[in-house]
Order: C-alpha cells, then sequence, then structure tokens
C-alpha cells in the first residue's frame, strides 16, 4: 500500500484520559465519555508511535522493531482504525482507499495470515465495576448511588435526617 | 480539575449474571459459599499468595459474590498465575482487575484535589480506610474505593463543609466529611463522648469541658503521620489508631465485606516493629475484646500471619481467640454478599412479596440474621453466649425508623416505590431506587 501518500501523521489524544500502563496491555480511561479500554501489547505500541510526525510507514517499522518481529503496515492501519473510533487520536484519520473500503473483520483475516506480530485489538471494558467499598451514604449525601446509613431516609435525591 | 461522574462507563451497569440477586441460584449453602470465598481471599493481600485449590465450577460460584462485595480484583490476584485465570469466570475477574486500576488512578487524582481545596482553607484532613489501607497492598488495583473518608477537626468541619460545597454538583466519589472520629468509634451517635468511643478508649476518661472532641482529635493527630501520594502528602492515622478504626469499622458494617477483613489482615501483617499493642487495643476491655476478636476472625478465616514478627507481640494470644458464632455468622454474610443496609424498606418488602412466601422469609432472615451488627450496636462482649437477645434488642432499636419510612413512603407514592423492583448488590447504582427509600428494618 503506498499510504504514505496521503500523509497521514497520527497524534495520540492525551487530553481527559488516564492511562495506565502494565506490562503487556495499556488501560485506558476516557474522562470526557466515560470509557474503558484495553489495548494489546501491539495497539499500545502502535498508539505511543502516534505522535503526530510519524507516518504508519514509519510506525510500522518501530513497531516492528520494538516487537522483534516484522510488523505490516496494515496491522497499523488496523490499529489506527480501532484508535480513531475509540476517540483515542487528536484528528480524524483519512484511510487509504484499500483501507477504507475493507471491513475490520476483512482487515484482521487478511492480517491473520501475514502477521507475525499479534493482530492490535483494543477491547472495551464493560465488565460491572466492582461495588463499592463504601458502606453507606450519610446525611446530605445523595442516595442515588447507595443506600443511606441507618438513622437517615433518603428523600429521593439526598440522605436527610441524623445518621449513625 | 473534572472529576469522573458515578456512572463511569456507558457498559458498567451490565450485569453478567443478568437480574438474578448475587445469592440466587447457588446450590451450596450460605455458610459453605462464604467458606469457598474465604478460600479465595486467604493471603491475597500478599504479593505472591498461592494459588487457590479451587475448581473451575467452584470459582464460577463464587465469581458473582466476589463481584458483588468489591473482591473481584482481589480474586484475581489469587488465581491470575494458576490455570484458573483462562477460565470465563477468570476472564470476568480480569476485567473487574483491569477497571479497578483505573478508578484507583481516578480516585487518587480525586483525593488529591480534595486535599487541595482543604488545605487552601487551612484545614489538615485525616485520610481513613480506602487509600490510606490501600496503599499497603502489592497492586493499586486490589483494593476498590467507595466514598474519600476525610476527618477533620470538629471545631473546623463547619469551614470544611464549606470548603467542599464546590464537589455538591460534580458527580465521582463522594467525600464522606467527619467531624472528628465519632462515627468510626462505637456507631451510636448519641455516643459523643470519648470514654464510650471505641477509637478514643486510650485517652483520659475525663477530658476537659467543652474540649472534648478537639482534645481527642489533637491527641490522634498528634500520632498520625504524613505519607507521599505522588508528589502531594496525605496525612494518615498512626499504624496503631487505623487498624483499630479499621477493626470497628467492619463490626459496625456487620463483616459483609471479605476485602475490610483483607484490609485488617494486611494492616496487621505490615505493621512496623514498633507496633504498640496496647496502644491499638486501647483502654477500654471491651473494644479491645472487639479488635482483638476481629483480628483472630482474619487468622482464622483468611490465614492473616498475626504472630510475625513474633517477638513484639505484647499480648497473649488467647485474646484473639473468638467466640463460636463469629466465624460462620461472617461466612454466611459473605455467601450472601449482601450487606445490611442493602435491605429495602420493610414495607416495600412485604408489599412485594406478600405472595411469595420464600423471598419473604429471606427478607425477613436478612433483617434479623445481624448479630455482629447486633453485638456492636448494643455494646455487647465478644462471648460465646447466644446473640438472640443482642438481635432482639436490636431490632427493636431499629424499628423506630417504621413510621418515618411510612411517612416517607406515603409522602413519596407507595405505588411507586414498591413498584421498583429490587436490584440488589451487583452494579446497582442506577437501580438502587426502593432500597434506598429509608433506612433497612
Amino acid at each position: 500500500m503506498k499510504q504514505n501518500a496521503l500523509r497521514v501523521y497520527p497524534r495520540m489524544r492525551r487530553q481527559d484520559l488516564v492511562i495506565d500502563e502494565m506490562p503487556d496491555e495499556v488501560l485506558v480511561y476516557d474522562l470526557e465519555r466515560h470509557q474503558a479500554h484495553c489495548l494489546n501489547l501491539t495497539a499500545a505500541l502502535v498508539w505511543k508511535q502516534c505522535d503526530g510526525r510519524t507516518s504508519p510507514h514509519e510506525i510500522a517499522r518501530r513497531v516492528g522493531r520494538e516487537l522483534q518481529a516484522p510488523c505490516p503496515e496494515d496491522a497499523v492501519w488496523l490499529a489506527l482504525r480501532q484508535l480513531e473510533s475509540l476517540h483515542l487520536l487528536e484528528q480524524p484519520l483519512t484511510l487509504p482507499a484499500q483501507v477504507a473500503g475493507m471491513s475490520r473483520r476483512q482487515m484482521v483475516r487478511a492480517l491473520g495470515v501475514a502477521a507475525v506480530v499479534a493482530v492490535p485489538l483494543i477491547t472495551s471494558i464493560v465488565s460491572p465495576t466492582p461495588a463499592d467499598a463504601a458502606t453507606c451514604a450519610t446525611s446530605g449525601q445523595p442516595c442515588a448511588s447507595k443506600t443511606c446509613c441507618a438513622g437517615c431516609t433518603c428523600n429521593g435525591t439526598f440522605c436527610v435526617g441524623v445518621c449513625s | 480539575m473534572p472529576l469522573a461522574p458515578a456512572n463511569r462507563n456507558p457498559g458498567e451497569n451490565q450485569n453478567p449474571w443478568g437480574d438474578r440477586p448475587a445469592y440466587a441460584g447457588s446450590t451450596l449453602r450460605e455458610v459453605d459459599t462464604g467458606a469457598l470465598v474465604a478460600r479465595v481471599m486467604a493471603g491475597v493481600w500478599r504479593e505472591s499468595p498461592s494459588n487457590p485449590e479451587i475448581s473451575e465450577a467452584q470459582l464460577a460460584d463464587v465469581t458473582r459474590l466476589l463481584y458483588a462485595s468489591g473482591s473481584a480484583a482481589l480474586g484475581w490476584w489469587r488465581i491470575r498465575n494458576s490455570s484458573l485465570a483462562d477460565s470465563a469466570s477468570g476472564e470476568l475477574l480480569h476485567d473487574a482487575y483491569r477497571r479497578s486500576r483505573l478508578n484507583a488512578l481516578i480516585h487518587e487524582r480525586e483525593i488529591k484535589y480534595v486535599l487541595s481545596l482543604l488545605r487552601a482553607e487551612g484545614i489538615e484532613p485525616i485520610l481513613v480506610k480506602g487509600w490510606a489501607i490501600a496503599r499497603h497492598y502489592p497492586d493499586r488495583a486490589l483494593r476498590p474505593y467507595g466514598d474519600i473518608d476525610l476527618c477533620v477537626r470538629p471545631d473546623q468541619f463547619a469551614r470544611a463543609e464549606a470548603a467542599l460545597k464546590c464537589l455538591e454538583n460534580i458527580a465521582g466519589h463522594y467525600v464522606d466529611l467527619h467531624d472528628g472520629f465519632t462515627k468510626f468509634g462505637s456507631g451510636q451517635q448519641a455516643l459523643r463522648v470519648p470514654t464510650s468511643v471505641g477509637l478514643f478508649s486510650s485517652l483520659p476518661k475525663n477530658p476537659p469541658e467543652g474540649g472534648t472532641l478537639n482534645t481527642c482529635w489533637d491527641a490522634l493527630f498528634e500520632r498520625s503521620e504524613l505519607v507521599s501520594l505522588g508528589e502531594e502528602k496525605v496525612r494518615v492515622l498512626g499504624a496503631e489508631d487505623h487498624l483499630r478504626i479499621l477493626c470497628l469499622h467492619l463490626l459496625r458494617s456487620g463483616a459483609w465485606r471479605p476485602l475490610w477483613l483483607c484490609d485488617i489482615a494486611l494492616a496487621v501483617e505490615s505493621r512496623g516493629p514498633d507496633f504498640d499493642w496496647a496502644r491499638c487495643l486501647g483502654a477500654d476491655p471491651l473494644v479491645a475484646d472487639w479488635v482483638a476478636c476481629t483480628i483472630g476472625l482474619a487468622q482464622q478465616l483468611l490465614g492473616a500471619d498475626v504472630n510475625a514478627p513474633s517477638n513484639e507481640f505484647a499480648i497473649r494470644n488467647s485474646q484473639f481467640a473468638i467466640p463460636r458464632w463469629l466465624a460462620p455468622a461472617v461466612l454466611r454474610q459473605w455467601g450472601r454478599a449482601r450487606g445490611p443496609s442493602e435491605t429495602r424498606s420493610l414495607l416495600v418488602t412485604l408489599v412485594n412479596h406478600l405472595t411469595d412466601p420464600k423471598t419473604l422469609f429471606r427478607e425477613f432472615r436478612a433483617r434479623w440474621d445481624r448479630p455482629v451488627i447486633a453485638t456492636f450496636g448494643m455494646r455487647a462482649p465478644m462471648n460465646n453466649f447466644p446473640r438472640a437477645p443482642y438481635q432482639c434488642a436490636d431490632l427493636l432499636r431499629r424499628s423506630v425508623n417504621l413510621p418515618s419510612q411510612l411517612t416517607l413512603m406515603m409522602h413519596t407514592g407507595f405505588r411507586r416505590v414498591a413498584a421498583v423492583e429490587f436490584s440488589p448488590v451487583i452494579q446497582g447504582r442506577e437501580s438502587r431506587t426502593a432500597k434506598d427509600f429509608g433506612p433497612s428494618l
């Protein structure tokens, strides 16, 4: 593919994101949209290389170097497409015609044959939040999210009365 | 700085178990299920806990309970190096762990922000529970957070409240502001004098008139310490005072979350060589007994290493002996994964389940089966005497709320309240409407 001709230089979004880098994945929480994502290693490496000055071709080369295995440019495009759809890039991408026309599944299938590195994958963390460790809501606190402490009653919005 | 709203993820209300209550569908008795939870949670606060010797089916049985009690990330920590990690339940626990890591990062930002607001007003709060104990865990994800529990000097409470007024319209973790430490004492609002409050029991029995609460605050403040949270400093209680608070809080709340006992096990195991057991237990024999029993419970149910390092042990081992009823009572709670405060109004229960005797029985039993809370609430000793009298007394004490519940329900619309389907602990942020109508009875 000759994506370089498109002069695409993706830049990772940094604002209003909480990023937690773990050894084999990166967790991202979007403070604006209140969504949590988990980037696998390949996707995370692609994302980190998005500095607004590096082309997908160069990103593929760098990621390949980091993973010590050749990384096809299509893998980078697949990652970029996911990153863009999850608002993890600063600006929308202009995808090359070959990529734009492919469904994500088609891309993954095409990559599956050729790729040596793991297919970049971003999953949304949608498991229920572990229940709050908080005991109960005291007087004046909102009671929409948890129970009022003994002695208090919920007036529909806040706990009222004398809580113990 | 934007604080994260309570509903941080559109998907967070998804319940992998549908609308079923956390305790539904289990073929095991509650106490057996609780024992299974205890097996998973044993030693889980350590850097490298051993792999649990449970089957995939058993893990599936307790996963929902771990979720419901906020212990899912701890569950993942326990199984992460075992073959169970690749199971379906393992995946669920892993996801909870990931979320918990992000939540912890957000929570730390919130703590810093709230502290900056108070310090700008010249108020130095003390953080209790939450991050104050979470910092000792080997991974920041392991201890989920609820509120930010901050204690301020009683005479600064009004100012602190005003300083935090700006948070009112910002969703996120709520700040639970306390005037001093009364709430963490006996749990009875009326008992505000130091001599009757556990936390203050090591202080003079007759503090000067008018200066009571402030005097107590000053003593605890003097023993508090500043610890680093990134580039920020956070004031936390001294290790002895904090362990006592953790124990009393667990009892006051009915010990229904296993992670609270993990907190205690961790606090005990991470204590320094100069840890003063006498100060921790305090001068009040009743409170000392409660604290010792709670530590004994952590030893018995979770394998907390109370004796290490052994040479600085200042009290007799026998003090950690626990009454016969305590461990089964706590295991029943764990097998139910339903907090005492999660029960909805008795009136709502009656209306909704008059024709469903099984549910009605379960609801009544949930209100009755609170020996830990009853013992604490009635300031009873932790001995082998039957708990029934204390439970009766506690039930009567709580029944004074009935008229106010009735009034409120009539005011708000009885049918509307009764129609709201009850959804217990698992991710019920948006669905906890019915049971919020008044304190549980």
